[in-house]
């Protein structure tokens, strides 16, 4: 009875572990939301994509093209005006070309004084020729991801995982933090005030395995494009649906991320 | 920002390989050996295989603190100072090895450099062996509040009940390698430096994880020289000038 007792409470403990690990940028009552949503919609009506930024070892042209499509389809079906990633890229390389560079070619180290002169020349040259209002800034990041039992969580995606990182429980229930990949978005303003931020799970960077931990290969790294979409889709619904529709949104989407 | 991203799914696979790693000073030839092979060692720039605000800073603080204990401990070395800037006067003829506007790094470049890098400082220099300090992931247990690695145990922030599992942790793995040989290691000391993964909470309150900050990691001057100390003492036991008891009472009457 007592054994049974600890686990429930184990489980209650560690529910709010699982969402501690997610990120929301929208307000959270259903009133605020809905009035968010709707002035994001008519103050910014013309969004720029930034390139969305991957690491160096899982370039993939493939995925950066499904992620931007899918980010372009979702905005594009709340009628923003979007101005693709190819427009603010060529712009970008015009600006770093001027520049020389926004890392130091013997240390690696990033300069942040070119890189702040560079976004703010590129944003402004936007704002002038495209008319944009914001910025959709989106990147791959690795990230913690938790799970409680055999179930892990991470970005709005739910999926079955055997491996064990970080962990507490008992011999009954463990809970833990694995690695995974997320999608980062972040909707700016021209002058760099953050609008809006949130991140979608792309998949685990371990791959399963009852006994030991196993790091997913690099080719199998954003290959799913359908795990690239997903995750687009996650990192924006909480700048592009109301809060009904988020809601049933989230559960539909529980079921369909539950990935076994 | 994507150098450390980069860097942390390097660090990753790196800290994989190092759950194998040695909690303890291993020396992998006998004392005696050891002790007649090597005289003077150079010190090889410090390795941050975990994501920190500033890892090149981070390094060069590594490298001086280590640099330090070992010449107060009267180890002959020469400071990674030496071979860093022979590796960027290497890497500035060579227009060095990360891309400017993307901060990728040509790893085939960077080899070249480093391997010419290699070649000129030992021509430089006369010495019997290098030392690199690294900076890995490692996992720690937890019980009661406390968490414990590589020789070394920590307060978790929250007493955690009667929970107890595992956390993430970093350590500083000292290694001692051949001068040309880089696969042949002389001896190898890992010492726990602080939690990468701290957790918080416990009965009463909902137990989580939380992440320790970017900006807090190997900033803490006390916590690294400890680390450092711990780390080299091994080497200090075995090749070190001993303070005999006479020049410690002066240094300590001269304070």
């Amino acid at each position: 009875m007592i054994q049974r007792l600890t686990l429930t409470l184990l489980i209650l403990m560690a529910t709010p572990v699982a969402l501690a690990m997610g990120n929301h940028g929208a307000p959270k009552g259903s009133k605020d939301h809905n009035r968010f949503i709707k002035e994001l919609r008519e103050t910014y009506p013309v969004i720029a994509l930034a390139p969305t930024e991957l690491p160096q070892e899982l370039r993939s042209q493939e995925a950066v093209d499904a992620l931007e499509a899918e980010l372009t389809r979702k905005l594009g079906f709340k009628e923003y005006t979007v101005i693709p990633a190819a427009v603010y890229a060529e712009l970008w390389q015009k600006e770093l070309e001027a520049l020389g560079g926004i890392y130091d070619p013997i240390t690696g180290q990033l300069i942040a004084e070119n890189l702040l002169v560079a976004k703010a020349r590129v944003r402004a040259a936007m704002v002038e020729s495209h008319d944009v209002d914001a910025f959709l800034e989106t990147s791959v990041v690795e990230r913690d991801a938790a799970y409680l039992g055999t179930v892990i969580t991470y970005g709005g995606v739910k999926e079955k995982a055997y491996v064990k990182g970080p962990s507490w429980g008992t011999s009954d229930v463990a809970m833990g933090v694995l690695r995974a990949l997320f999608l980062t978005a972040e909707l700016v303003t021209p002058e760099g005030n953050v609008l809006y931020e949130n991140a979608g799970g792309i998949q685990l960077r371990f791959k399963e395995s009852r006994d030991d931990v196993v790091v997913t290969p690099v080719e199998e790294l954003l290959a799913v494009q359908e795990y690239n979409r997903t995750a687009a889709h996650l990192a924006l619904r909480g700048m592009l649906y109301d809060y009904r529709t988020l809601s049933r949104d989230i559960r539909a989407r529980k079921t369909e991320n539950a990935r076994k | 920002m994507r150098k450390y991203t980069n860097e942390i799914c390097l660090g990753l696979l790196v800290s994989l390989i190092s759950l194998s790693s040695p909690a303890t000073a291993e020396l992998l030839i006998p004392e005696a050996d050891f002790k007649e092979k090597i005289q003077r060692i150079a010190l090889l720039p410090s390795r941050i295989q975990i994501e920190t605000s500033d890892d090149y800073a981070a390094a060069r603080r590594i490298d001086e603190l280590v640099a330090t204990k070992l010449e107060e401990a009267g180890v002959d070395i020469i400071p990674a100072s030496e071979f860093l800037e022979v590796e960027q006067a290497t890497a500035r003829t060579m227009g060095g090895s990360y891309d400017a506007f993307t901060g990728d790094r040509d790893m085939a470049k960077a080899k070249t450099i480093n391997d010419l890098a290699i070649r000129e400082f030992e021509r430089l220099h006369e010495f019997d062996a290098y030392l690199i300090a690294s900076v890995v992931t490692t996992p720690s247990s937890f019980r009661g509040g406390r968490a414990r690695w590589d020789g070394i145990e920590v307060k978790t922030k929250g007493s955690g009940g009667d929970l107890y599992g595992s956390l993430t942790a970093s350590s500083l793995k000292i290694s001692v390698i051949d001068k040309t040989e880089a696969d042949t290691g002389y001896m190898v000391e890992q010492t726990g430096i602080q939690l990468l993964l701290d957790m918080d909470g416990g009965f009463w309150k909902a137990a989580r994880f939380v992440p320790v900050p970017l900006e807090e990691r190997l900033t803490d001057d006390a916590t690294n020289v400890r680390a450092v100390e711990a780390a080299l003492a091994p080497l200090i036991e075995l090749i070190g000038t001993p303070v005999t008891t006479e020049t410690a009472a002066t240094e300590g009457a001269s304070e």
